[in-house]
């Protein structure tokens, strides 16, 4: 790939159906077969579909039944977040050997700045070819990669020939491609957004790079100069290697029921679990918060949230429970609920505030002393009576079990 | 035919390349099974202790086993039978 003096060569790494293919390498009874991961309920949704899956139409979001409706031979198996944790790891690893420039995207997603390294790899094709035979030698997987001037562009050009695809996009392809691209195809636009600009004539990147920007901002605000730029592949942004990205800006949990759920004392069990979670996840990083999110949606997909910020900063989960208890004694509902999400955002990393009264202070406490319990034991090891109580499929998620004889997946 | 269990079970151990731990027999309820292929590796943890999970397969059927790394122990924990 020839490159101008300040340009950049940016690679997209996208793990082929990720959840899928791990599952697939680790039996290989549901290699070559429609194969779907989602979540423990009952009426979850695809989290991963196999590529097997995919001419059934079937997708990442679309709910369970909906699945198996649509292919009558799909195999089902419960996500394992370690599992694809471990993978991930290993393939950060491997992305880390060409270049420390490794911006983790998500789970089964990475940029990376080869710019600097291209003179020692001899160039980021092949670059790009020795990562798709180190992430497939040492994890078992494919990739996708997409290599171009910005992450955008990469983004884009890894999604073009999937699974197990390499892309360039060049400088100067730039304009012919985008031309005739659906505005939807374009990260960062979506269904919404596309919708819209639909409704304006609008279908392809090509008619939206013909909009003046002083229409677009008039009409979208902000947006609207991000969008003058996205439909000429413009893009800045540079690649943030892992630890050097900004603070956590919210932390946060959310469950779907397996039956809707009416009372508010059972909203609040839930809530308590919750919250508990996100206290953990909250210590374990450093962090506390002030602002308590309770969010729940009604059984026809209504959703909405409510929030409390307070004076003080909390990270215990009867604290948070506490604060969106109070959210939820103000709600009058209006329909079953179907899920409950708890999270809490204006966060600050390192407080240490000795708390003042010795009640509060033996509260804070106790919960590090089952921290360090749960820590060495395993999560829910030690927990609060309220949580043990109640219905016997009120279990706590799967990837905050304690782990013991953990092969979970189930064909039905 | 999936079958989830967690039993203590006899692991024969080869350390290879770089140190890498491999099985390559163990004994479930007094029968050796021979590993033919180690389909994936992954660690988890259940508390401070790291786990190391093999899924593996002899000619026939997948194992999944778990190297509990504090305990030194080994168990079954799923089996995949064909039919």
């Amino acid at each position: 790939m020839s490159r101008g003096v300040h340009e950049r060569v940016i690679m997209h790494v996208d793990m082929d159906a990720f959840f899928a293919s791990v599952e697939q390498r680790i039996d290989p009874a549901l290699r070559g077969r429609p194969v779907v991961v989602c979540g423990s309920g009952r009426r979850t949704v695809v989290a991963a579909a196999s590529y097997e899956a995919r001419p059934y139409g079937i997708r990442s979001g679309m709910p369970l039944f909906e699945a198996a409706r649509k292919c009558p031979d799909l195999l089902v198996v419960q996500a394992d977040i370690p599992k694809y944790v471990d993978a991930s790891l290993r393939v950060l690893h491997v992305l880390e050997g060409f270049t420390p420039d490794v911006e983790v995207y998500s789970i089964d997603e990475a940029f990376l700045d080869v710019t600097g390294s291209l003179a020692l790899f001899h160039g980021a094709e092949r670059i790009a070819r020795l990562i798709k035979e180190k992430v497939k030698q040492e994890v078992g997987l494919t990739c996708s990669v997409g290599i171009a001037p910005n992450k955008l562009l990469a983004k884009l050009a890894s999604a073009m020939h999937k699974p197990d695809g390499l892309q360039v996009i060049r400088p100067e392809d730039v304009p012919s491609l985008l031309e005739d691209l659906p505005v939807e195809e374009q990260w960062g636009i979506g269904p919404r957004l596309g919708t819209y600009l639909r409704e304006m004539g609008i279908r392809t990147c090509g008619q939206l790079a013909k909009i003046p920007v002083g229409i677009l901002e008039k009409r979208f605000g902000i947006m609207g100069r991000m969008l003058y730029r996205m439909a000429r592949g413009m893009d800045d942004a540079p690649v943030v290697p892992c630890g050097t990205g900004p603070d956590a800006r919210s932390m946060g949990h959310s469950m779907t029921q397996d039956q809707d759920i009416t009372g508010k004392e059972e909203i609040a069990w839930y809530v308590f679990l919750l919250a508990e979670m996100v206290g953990r996840r909250l210590r374990a990083g450093g962090y506390a918060g002030k602002t308590v999110v309770l969010t729940l949606r009604y059984t026809d997909f209504q959703t909405f949230s409510r929030r409390m910020t307070l004076k003080r900063y909390l990270a215990t989960g009867p604290q948070i429970y506490e604060t969106a208890m109070r959210i939820l004694d103000g709600i009058r509902l209006k329909d079953a609920v179907r899920l409950v999400g708890v999270s809490l955002t204006n966060l600050v990393r390192g407080r240490t505030q000795i708390p003042l009264f010795e009640g509060e202070r033996k509260g804070e406490e106790l919960v590090l002393a089952m921290d360090r319990v749960n820590n060495r034991y395993g999560e829910f090891t030690l927990t609060w009576g309220p949580l043990l109580g109640g219905r016997k499929d009120r279990v706590v998620p799967p990837s905050w079990r304690p782990k013991d004889g953990d092969f979970k997946h189930t064909v039905p | 035919m999936h079958y989830t269990t967690s039993e203590r079970i006899t692991v024969g151990v080869v350390y290879g390349d770089q140190g890498r731990m491999r099985p390559e027999w163990f004994v479930w309820e007094g029968r050796e099974y021979r590993v033919a292929s180690i389909n994936h590796i992954w660690h988890d943890t259940a508390g401070r202790e790291t786990l190391i999970f093999f899924s593996v397969s002899d000619k026939i059927d997948t194992y999944l086993l778990c190297y509990h790394t504090i305990q030194l122990q080994w168990t079954l924990c799923g089996v995949d039978m064909e039919g």
